[in-house]
């Protein structure tokens, strides 16, 4: 039986607002459960977190962000940047990939192992066991208990194999990024600048997959001339327009045929503008965690 | 003092609806059944698509060959590496190489196991450069133990460019009962009695 705040019935009768301690202890509680559970908890959890340890290197990753990068942070913020773009990539699974990094002195053997377990279609020539090691042999296979099965066939041979560690998910697939982006992501992040919309790509790892600075440069002052029916808008204020003196300046941005301004005029980035293709140089998610695990590209 | 009646509204004794409680129980066990299979265990390094940590530690990547290489490369360092560096490549005037050494890659071991448990003495060369000097310490007085070895010498004959065939436990156990009461460094003269298997 509930009783309506476990007042008597004479108590009852002014209306809702005689249970006003009842509203507030109720307001208090769900009030204090989400403060609990979304700003005290995670911050004792992660609040701290050290950088990260990466191939048993303490303090690895992320790189810091000194002076030109960190000042382009707040370029990126003051424009607005991330009202198109967001910095977090999104992971649905992994899959593994077997590589062949030796094979040993049984080259038939190994052969026979690739005849036997690979492409049934192809049939391998002794070359493909010698040329160009390490080769991946088998790819995205789903689990590591059937890529360690395979791997088992080829060191059986005497071969010696490697399973990669590959994250896959839709915005991987895009190329935005190798790996899910993770909390140690955005130590250097004041505040992390998440973003919600993706009008444009995603961010995250841009330094990685754009690392040519005039490309930026370019990009930003016409993004059309880079990318055909681009809809982003271009940012022409970070840039100054001059007359080329006795001698171009080699700061002037270089544009692709049929682009850029008129002829005997050259257009010179700000330092805002260097600062902020210094910071999308910065953006770059590529060490593996041990909450973020792959197999790191070689440097 | 008649007190007001009290409208159908107001009626205090009125029992929630059992419907209700079984709705909200329903939804309570969906809540917790759904925070339970998706919630990491509240582990702060557990982040979606990985279930808990013991399912995150499956996909940690090998940093390139198997478990007994890392092993190997683990004990290596703290043990031999000390005199023939990590790197391989001994010390100039000190400690003479292991990485390209004919001494560690031979395909037959016996040798090697020999060097590493009893340590080696006097003249010897090393890729065509003489050197004449004791190894003081080895797997005997390092105290490593014959499985630990195995890997040691498995890593210096695989790592650094150097290629030759794994050593396995038995086979270090087979050299230790054949040289049962050595205590001296061996010479080159007594390792290159050895017979070696082809
Ligand atoms: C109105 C939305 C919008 C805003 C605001 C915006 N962008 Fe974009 N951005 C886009 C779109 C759409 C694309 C995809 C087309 C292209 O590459 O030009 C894009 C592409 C990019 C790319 C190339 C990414 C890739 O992988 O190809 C970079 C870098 C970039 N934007 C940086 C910025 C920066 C820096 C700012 C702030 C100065 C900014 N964007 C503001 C919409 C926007
Ligand atoms: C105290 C330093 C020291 C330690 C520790 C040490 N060595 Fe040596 N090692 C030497 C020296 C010095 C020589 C050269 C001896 C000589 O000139 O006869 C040598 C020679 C060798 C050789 C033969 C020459 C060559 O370069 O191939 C091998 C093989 C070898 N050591 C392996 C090992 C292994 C395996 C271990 C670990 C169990 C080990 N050593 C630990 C100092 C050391």
């Amino acid at each position: 039986m509930l009783r309506r705040g476990g007042l008597l019935p004479h108590q009852i009768g002014g209306g809702v607002m005689n249970r006003g301690p009842v509203i507030f202890f109720s307001a208090f509680l769900a009030f204090a459960i989400s403060f609990f559970a979304f700003v005290l908890l995670p911050q004792t959890q992660i609040g701290r977190q050290p950088l990260a340890t990466v191939d048993g290197v303490a303090n690895a990753y992320p790189a810091a962000r000194p002076g030109e990068a960190h000042q382009g942070a707040e370029i990126y913020r003051a424009n607005g940047c991330v009202t198109c773009h967001s910095q977090q990539i999104r992971q649905t699974g992994n899959v593994f990939d077997v590589v062949l990094t030796d094979a040993g002195t049984n080259l038939t053997a190994v052969l026979t192992a690739m005849n036997n377990h690979l492409n049934p279609a192809v049939e391998f020539a002794l070359t493909d066991v010698t040329n160009a090691l390490p080769k991946t042999i088998l790819k995205a296979v789903p689990t590591k208990a059937a890529a360690e099965a395979l791997s088992k066939k080829f060191t059986e041979a005497g071969a010696k194999t490697d399973l990669r560690v590959m994250p896959v998910g839709p915005d991987i697939a895009r190329g935005w990024g190798l790996r899910r982006s993770v909390a140690a992501d955005y130590l250097y992040d004041t505040p992390p600048l998440l973003g919600s919309q993706r009008v444009g790509p995603d961010l995250a790892n841009v330094g990685m997959r754009l690392p040519d600075a005039n490309w930026h440069l370019v990009h930003l002052y016409q993004p059309r001339a880079v990318v055909k029916d681009s809809a982003m808008p271009p940012y022409r204020y970070l840039f100054t327009t001059r007359k080329i003196g006795a001698t171009p300046s080699a700061d002037a941005l270089v544009f692709p045929a049929g682009f850029g301004p008129e002829a005997g005029y050259e257009v010179i980035p700000t330092d805002a503008a260097r600062a902020l293709v210094a910071y999308l140089q910065s953006l770059r998610v590529d060490a593996s965690l041990f909450e973020a695990p792959m197999t790191a590209p070689a440097k | 003092m008649n007190p007001e009646p009290s409208s159908p509204l107001n009626q205090e004794e009125a029992p929630a609806p059992m419907w209700l409680i079984v709705v909200f129980s329903l939804l309570l066990y969906a809540g917790f059944l759904y925070l339970d299979q998706n919630g990491g265990g509240f582990s702060p390094q557990v982040y979606a698509p990985y279930r808990d940590l013991a399912d995150l530690k499956t996909y940690q990547p090998s940093r390139g060959g198997d478990d007994i290489i890392r092993l190997g490369e683990q004990r290596y360092v703290a043990t031999c590496g000390q005199c023939h560096q990590a790197s391989g490549l001994g010390a100039v005037g000190q400690f003479p190489p292991l990485a390209g050494s004919e001494w560690v890659t031979e395909s037959d071991p016996a040798r090697l196991i020999r060097i590493s448990l009893h340590g080696v003495q006097g003249p010897i060369t090393v890729k065509g450069q003489e050197w004449n000097l004791v190894m003081s310490l080895n797997a005997t007085s390092l105290g490593i133990a014959d499985k630990d070895l195995a890997a040691i010498l498995t890593y210096i004959r695989q790592a650094w460019g150097n290629k030759a065939p794994a050593v396995n436990v038995e086979q270090v156990q087979a050299v230790k009962d054949e040289t049962k009461g050595r205590a001296v460094q061996w010479t080159t003269g007594e390792l290159n009695a050895v017979p070696l298997k082809k």
